[in-house]
């Protein structure tokens, strides 16, 4: 697992460039649902991309990207050395947590609130079942979310109702 | 809108507008990504990895020592007991050790979140199980290591001292049950500080969290 970070061809370099940059968002996505200050953000965006370049050898083209791609982000955000578990737990995102993605000019009043609800909904689930949510919001398949965290498609579906209904009552 | 009656398929509008408020930012951009300061994610397992690589090797050298000083000494039952406990706990090192690697070789990102988080809680359950062999095997290997020594000093304790061997025996029981007391107090209620103390320094701090996880995933698979 810890080898070094193997040369790669600049063929293999330009196209992993290519689909980071394409998918660039999901790293962010997932540093933003897993880490609470910027500089925290930054850090895990940048061990996710280390670990995807350097699993990237091993990436079968024949098969999705992006969910190769969730399932690595994932696991590097859940399983991130540094031991948060406890200020996970118990840290609700502070508001400021959203300038670092707000957009100043935005009026929208309404949407920042969604955002503020977002967050603090993110942050009240454990690691596992904000995976689940956040695959969901991203509108994958029941499919694709059970590739990526190693659940039947009937066992997504199940699940996503106890956490839409967990949310209900957590948050209503 | 009301945040009270947010639904979840309503989330779904807001987390739209951070992928659009996303595609706006600048901070984080692909430079972040690019940015080469991969150097914690080296770091992860570093220290595990090289700690189980030392352990390997010095079982191995320990088994290198011991085993012909046994064989040597077929016809001294003391010295062939002192040999062979040295030796056992050599393989014993360099068991645990390679199982570790092993399974460090074995974790893949790329695999499922489920399964990823399996193999690192196995990897956590099975250093708990090192840590506490050792740590009893510590407090006891002393005693043949010793005795050993004075033997090549050319002092056959057994022979000219029995009692200062069941007086090294008894120690190491002492050693023992030192140890059971410090694990039994740490699992009392009011000694959370000396339990996590004991946890850091048998988990290694690189797997912590990786048992957080596991927690998370029997919780998971159970709901």
């Amino acid at each position: 697992m810890q080898e070094a970070l193997a040369p790669m061809t600049l063929d293999a370099r330009q196209a992993f460039g290519e689909l980071l940059e394409r998918h660039r968002k999901i790293v962010f996505k997932i540093a933003n649902s897993y880490a609470w200050t910027p500089a925290d953000r930054a850090d895990l965006a940048q061990e996710i991309s280390a670990q995807l370049w350097r699993a990237f050898p091993t990436y079968d083209p024949q098969r999705s990207f992006s969910t190769w791609m969730y399932r690595i982000a994932l696991n590097v955000a859940i399983s991130q050395v540094r031991s948060n578990t406890q200020r996970d737990r118990h840290l609700v995102p502070l508001d400021e947590s959203l300038h670092d993605i707000a957009d100043e000019h935005s009026a929208d009043h309404e949407a920042n609130q969604q955002l503020q609800t977002l967050d603090r909904i993110i942050a009240g689930l454990d690691k596992l079942n904000r995976a689940l949510l956040l695959l969901y919001l991203e509108e994958r398949s029941n499919r694709e979310i059970g590739e990526v965290l190693g659940l039947s498609e009937t066992n997504v579906s199940t699940k996503l109702s106890r956490l839409k209904q967990r949310i209900r009552n957590d948050f209503k | 809108m009301d945040t009270t009656t947010m639904e979840l398929d309503e989330l779904k509008q807001a987390w739209q507008s951070l992928d659009r408020r996303m595609e706006k930012q600048n901070t984080l951009n692909l430079q972040l990504l690019r940015d080469n300061r991969s150097e914690k994610m080296k770091r992860a397992f570093r220290w595990t990895i090289t700690g189980q690589s030392l352990q390997l090797l010095f079982g191995v050298l320990l088994t290198c020592v011991f085993a012909p000083f046994w064989i040597e000494h077929r016809d001294n039952l003391h010295l062939i007991v002192y040999g062979l406990t040295m030796h056992a706990y050599g393989l014993s090192m360099i068991i645990f050790a390679a199982r570790d690697l092993a399974l460090i070789a074995a974790i893949d990102y790329s695999a499922p979140v489920l399964t990823l988080q399996k193999q690192l809680s196995a990897l956590r359950r099975q250093r708990q199980i090192a840590a506490r062999w050792f740590a009893i095997a510590g407090c006891l290997m002393w005693v043949p290591l010793t005795l050993i020594v004075f033997y090549w000093l050319g002092a056959d304790v057994w022979l000219h001292a029995p009692q200062v061997v069941y007086w090294l025996i008894f120690s190491g029981i002492v050693s023992v049950a030192a140890l059971g007391t410090i694990v039994w107090l740490a699992n009392r209620p009011g000694f959370a500080r000396l339990r996590n103390a004991i946890d850091d320094s048998i988990a290694g701090k690189s797997l912590l969290n990786a048992q957080a996880a596991l927690d998370e995933v029997a919780r998971f698979e159970q709901d």
